[in-house]
């Protein structure tokens, strides 16, 4: 039976969630969920997005682990192989997602780190397509990965290989447009199992809160939930926002399409789209569009303040 | 662009509570073996 359970895992971890993510995806289209917005550029971006870790940052990663750590700690290897599997686990669990938390925490609080982190954000939808989509540069330092490579090389690989499957299963059904937790909140008897799943993962709600173009509305919320696998460290450190309900609409409120190679390799390529964050001489953080100030607009009209003085809407919290 | 002394704060407050969190994992694994007499980093 254990043998059994190992194999899933070895194989979620090297092919498998490759090919979930894939499937789960081709239902999401088959089902209409990305909506009219997933477009010639989204899915470039998408696509290269889903390719990319598995071509560069892998073979990086591995490279890291193999040549690196032992030039680095040669008498690390294997070390901690006695500790239990148990706290193996546990520890894994907690310094890679609360790493995790931190590394995409401060990519929204830190104004000069969020145009690293604008790509997975300016998807108009939810779903498997952009649950990858990510600028190279915050791939590649994707904290948390190394960390746990270095816990691998010092012996805790086996528990590694369970908490990092658990980890991207909840990830990933998190970032899925499919609301599958809907149902515990609407089934009276599976409602003390929504409350508890809730404060202690990631699920479609809150993270989709998240990803919603606008903020404190009652819906969106996207200064908080940044649980990856875990949601309880945004109950813990006063970050969470639960309301049972998904946003109307998602991305950022002034995204105009920046090329896909703008946003995958900025800052290295920039956006030809004025105004941008990620054009040359766009601002660090841009202003959010509100749906009056789209109104404005369509009448030729100009609104009272310019969109990038309103610091009540800024898109940090800064 | 600076980050408003209230964000700074709260980050700052909630990074010394994850150091906490980092250590704490390792200080409950020493003292369950310290409770049960375990030692297996001897084997």
């Amino acid at each position: 039976m254990i043998q059994f359970i190992e194999a899933i895992f070895e194989n979620l971890n090297t092919w498998g969630f490759a090919a979930l993510t894939l499937i789960i995806g081709v239902i999401e289209f088959s089902l209409g969920l990305y909506g009219k917005n997933w477009n010639r550029n989204e899915k470039l971006l998408d696509l290269v997005c889903y390719a990319l870790p598995r071509l560069v940052t892998r073979p990086l990663v591995a490279y890291f682990g193999l040549k690196f750590l032992p030039y680095l700690l040669p008498h690390g290897k294997d070390a901690l192989t006695w500790v239990p599997f148990f706290w193996g686990f546990v520890i894994i669990c907690i310094y890679d997602d609360l790493t995790q938390y931190w590394y995409h925490r401060l990519h929204h609080e830190i104004p000069w780190l969020w145009r690293f982190h604008r790509t997975h954000h300016s998807a108009p939808y939810m779903g498997m397509s952009m649950a990858s989509r990510q600028n190279v540069i915050y791939t590649i330092f994707f904290s948390q990965t190394y960390l746990t490579t270095i816990l691998v090389y010092l012996g805790l690989g086996y528990p590694a290989l369970f908490a990092k499957g658990i980890k991207s299963l909840i990830t990933k059904m998190a970032h899925s447009s499919i609301k599958w937790d809907k149902p515990f909140y609407e089934k009276k008897w599976l409602q003390p199992i929504a409350w508890v799943m809730e404060r202690v993962i990631s699920t479609p709600a809150t993270h989709h809160a998240h990803h919603a173009d606008t903020t404190d509305d009652g819906v969106g919320y996207y200064k908080g939930n940044f649980g990856n696998m875990f949601f309880f460290w945004d109950m813990l450190f006063g970050t969470a926002l639960i309301t049972r309900q998904y946003p109307k609409s998602y991305g950022i409120s002034h995204y105009e399409g920046d090329e896909w190679y703008a946003q995958f390799l900025w800052p290295l390529l920039k956006s030809s789209v004025p105004g941008s964050e990620l054009a040359a001489s766009g601002p660090m953080v841009r202003a959010d569009v509100k749906a009056s100030d789209e109104r404005f607009d369509s009448e030729k009209e100009e609104p009272d303040l310019p969109l990038e003085t309103n610091p009540i809407e800024q898109r940090l919290i800064t | 662009m600076k980050l408003e002394k209230e964000v700074k704060d709260r980050m700052i407050r909630n990074i010394l509570l994850s150091l906490f969190i980092y250590a704490l994992p390792i200080l409950l694994m020493f003292l369950y073996f310290y409770l049960t007499g375990q030692k297996p980093w001897i084997k």
